[in-house]
């Protein structure tokens, strides 16, 4: 399952967390290409290791805001090669919409703390080294969770609530399909549903997708 | 012309009649000595009393003294049936002859309030009467004796023998009495003189000196009466009756001259004002011009709809029932500015106390603005203690919720990966379920340490500003907000701060007690403020004094010199509005 040729940058102020993390992604098969400290190394770094992916922690020196979040928008823009996931301390949906409200090809947001699971983490890594998207659960639960006037999210049977947000979250048909134990023909039925109940236009690319979900969610 | 004033002529009108009368009987009396001066003393009073207690009468219409000292002047005239010479009407003269002395006492007794004080004074005064009237029957039953002025008197109708002996018993028994009636009222007039304030003395001095003397004096004569000193009687008597005289007198006289007296202090008083007053300066004057060294005064803040001293601190006015102290509102040009808080006996000179708070006004107002200024002072000092308070509560809280929280179960975790290493060889599957429950364990204490981060300052605030901070907020939120406006551009941090906690408390306050369906934001800039405003569609009824939370940030936003106002009317919502100058 692994493949070795996926390379990362990794960027982040707490050296403490870089190692770890450069440990554990080398443990589940990725090259580390090379660390950061701050958002200037970070671009630098990428930009002579054009890595396949790029780690970016929201809060960096030297005004510890989100200098991460700006890095990141300009490695999209400048290397569209390069994927990126942020990781976040908190939970802040703005960041994580503003991060995938132009594209969501190549891109993820998760909470720190999900590197510690490091199934769900790496297979973040992974989806958005393929060119899809990584949002992170908790993000997904405010989201499909914010109160509503006359919410059309309460058409929604339960199952498909689920599908909604894993949709959310980036994953694939197939993905959903295993992560629920159903086939994915009953996953596609799903989805189909969801379109219709929320008047979306169906859309067959897993980021596309996303895109659309999140579009709807956010207003 | 009113009732009363009607009633007060007709009473004038009979005092003349009822003086002509007592003139004819005088005139014609066969056994009166000086038929002349008796006729011109007994006019004298009669008819002082009459006037002088009719004016006093029309002038405070609830003052019993007024008709008392009336009634004195009719009484009094009732003695001079005695010099009639018709034997019963001589009989009944000499009967009711004394009775004006019992209401001249019962006058001084009501004198100034109107009323007596205490139930046992209304007894003592009815026994007075009751010895009025039986004072003269042993002269009546057994004989005038050889007593001085009565060598032509008619017969007793009363007569049953001429007894001398039992007649200086009766005398002597009743008198003794009367004696005693005179002390007991001698000491409370002196009780009340010696409790007395200066104003209140200023007050009773004429009357009640002129009275006391009196009393005294015909005390004595009573007295002496009694010990059969006959030759000092008529010394003793006379003095008292020039005293009785003199009584109406004095009193319109102390009238008169407590005007014009009052008149300068008060003219003074407008004079002295101009030269601003600085601190107690404007109490001292005013306190001067009404003669109450115990004036205060009471400044109105009409914003705080409360009353304070010079100095700012709140006060309260004395109730209207209060037994010793009143209050006089002080108004300027239609507006309240302040109280002056006095004696309750100037109550009493309604036109000196209007005239003081008339020319006061401006002065007061000047001193309003300082004490406004300083109850400001006072507020600031109270709210930067409450903030100072308030971070000490917020310090405690944090720390025991890090060490209910995240402390006890990082302490937990640490157990777990303690028990999952001595496992880790001999039971791989025991260890191994162990980190699972440690995995979890951390998962829960980070979110606990993430959610407390964020109550403590939502790094989004600073980060992304109020726009972005108050979706987050409304995202989060149990029932559904609607952001209905925020200001496009970056307010200063305090003042993003301030505006984001206010919301945030709002609508804790809207999910926790308002049972609402839903609830508008909206931010605005306007007049230099930023205008935060927080309604729901709930119950209603809220009680701004409630919880710490919302007079935390009342604080808070009045440290920033801004303003919070909650309308929350039973049934129509709550509105929250906070102003916050920008």
């Amino acid at each position: 399952m692994t493949d070795p040729s996926l390379r990362v940058v990794i960027a982040d102020d707490s050296v403490l967390l870089r190692e770890g993390l450069s440990r554990l992604l080398e443990e589940s098969g990725f090259e580390v290409a090379g660390q950061a400290g701050d958002a200037e190394d970070l671009l630098r770094k990428v930009g002579a290791h054009r890595p396949d992916v790029a780690v970016v922690d929201v809060r960096m020196p030297p005004t510890h805001t989100d200098e991460g979040l700006r890095a990141a928008h300009r490695i999209r823009a400048e290397h569209p090669g390069t994927a990126v996931l942020v990781l976040s301390q908190y939970v802040e949906e703005a960041y994580a919409l503003e991060l995938l409200s132009e594209s969501t090809e190549r891109t993820g947001y998760l909470l720190k703390d999900r590197v510690a699971d490091v199934e769900t983490f790496t297979d973040a890594v992974r989806r958005v080294a393929g060119g899809g998207s990584a949002l992170d659960p908790e993000v997904v639960a405010l989201l499909l969770g914010r109160r509503r006037r006359e919410d059309p999210l309460d058409a929604l049977t339960a199952r498909e609530r689920e599908v909604l947000g894993l949709m959310a979250e980036g994953r694939s048909n197939n993905a959903i399909a295993e992560a629920l134990v159903v086939t994915e023909r009953a996953v596609e039925k799903h989805v189909t549903s969801i379109f219709s109940k929320l008047d979306l236009t169906p859309t067959v690319e897993d980021h596309r997708r996303v895109l659309a979900v999140l579009a709807y969610l956010r207003s | 012309m009113t009732g009363l004033t009607r009633a007060l002529w007709a009473l004038a009108l009979a005092g003349l009649v009822a003086g002509a009368a007592a003139t004819a009987i005088t005139l014609s009396s066969d056994h009166i000595p000086h038929p002349g001066v008796t006729t011109a003393i007994g006019l004298t009073i009669t008819w002082s009393f009459i006037g002088t207690g009719l004016y006093a009468w029309w002038r405070r219409p609830a003052n019993r003294f007024g008709a008392l000292m009336t009634a004195v002047g009719f009484t009094f005239v009732l003695g001079v049936v005695t010099g009639s010479n018709d034997s019963v009407v001589f009989t009944a003269g000499v009967l009711l002859s004394s009775i004006y002395f019992v209401v001249f006492a019962h006058m001084l007794l009501v004198y100034p309030e109107g009323r007596l004080e205490r139930p046992w004074h209304a007894r003592l005064i009815a026994g007075g009467y009751l010895l009025a009237l039986i004072g003269p029957l042993p002269m009546l039953l057994w004989g005038f004796g050889d007593r001085v002025g009565c060598d032509g008197c008619p017969p007793s109708a009363l007569l049953i023998e001429n007894d001398d002996t039992l007649r200086a018993i009766g005398n002597g028994l009743l008198s003794a009495i009367g004696v005693a009636l005179v002390i007991v009222i001698l000491a409370i007039l002196l009780r009340r003189w010696r409790a007395a304030t200066a104003p209140q003395r200023r007050t009773l001095a004429p009357v009640l000196w002129s009275g006391v003397a009196m009393l005294f004096f015909l005390g004595a004569s009573l007295g002496s009466d009694a010990v059969g000193v006959n030759r000092v009687t008529d010394v003793f008597g006379t003095i008292g009756l020039v005293l009785f005289a003199s009584v109406p007198w004095v009193f319109l006289i102390s009238l008169v001259r407590g005007h014009v007296v009052r008149a300068g202090a008060v003219s003074e008083l407008l004079l002295r004002l101009g030269e601003a007053p600085g601190t107690d300066e404007l109490r001292c004057r005013l306190a001067d011009a009404l003669g109450d060294r115990s004036l205060q005064l009471a400044f109105w803040l009409e914003d705080k709809r409360r009353w304070v001293d010079y100095h700012g601190q709140a006060v309260e006015l004395p109730a209207p029932d209060d037994p010793i102290r009143a209050s006089t509102l002080v108004e300027l040009e239609g507006r309240r500015v302040g109280a002056i808080v006095h004696d309750v006996m100037l109550r009493s000179e309604p036109e000196l106390l209007g005239s003081v708070a008339a020319a006061a006004g401006l002065a007061m107002e000047n001193e309003r603005l300082h004490a406004q200024l300083r109850a400001r002072v006072e507020e600031l000092r109270t709210s930067r203690a409450r903030i100072v308070e308030a971070g000490t509560h917020e310090r405690r809280r944090l720390e025991r919720n890090l060490h209910d929280g995240a402390q006890q179960r990082l302490v937990a975790l640490s157990l777990s990966l303690r028990l999952a290493q001595a496992k880790l060889h001999k039971d791989p599957d025991r260890a191994d379920a162990l980190l699972t429950g440690a995995q979890e364990e951390l998962t829960l204490a980070l979110g606990e340490l993430r959610e407390l981060a964020r109550g403590i300052h939502p790094a989004i605030l600073s980060d992304r500003g109020l726009g972005a901070a108050l979706e987050a907020l409304a995202g989060r939120a149990s029932l559904p907000v609607d952001l209905a406006a925020v200001p496009g551009e970056r307010l200063p941090e305090p003042i993003e701060a301030a505006a984001y906690f206010v919301v945030a408390e709002a609508l804790t306050n809207v999910v926790k007690y308002a049972h609402a369906s839903q609830a508008t934001v909206s931010i605005v800039r306007r007049n230099g403020h930023a205008v935060v405003e927080v309604a729901d569609d709930g119950i209603g009824g809220a009680d701004p004094g409630r919880g710490s939370g919302l007079r935390g940030l009342a604080d808070r936003v009045s440290a920033l010199d801004g303003s919070i106002l909650i309308e929350s009317p039973a049934g129509a919502g709550t509105r929250l509005r906070a102003e916050i100058p920008v």
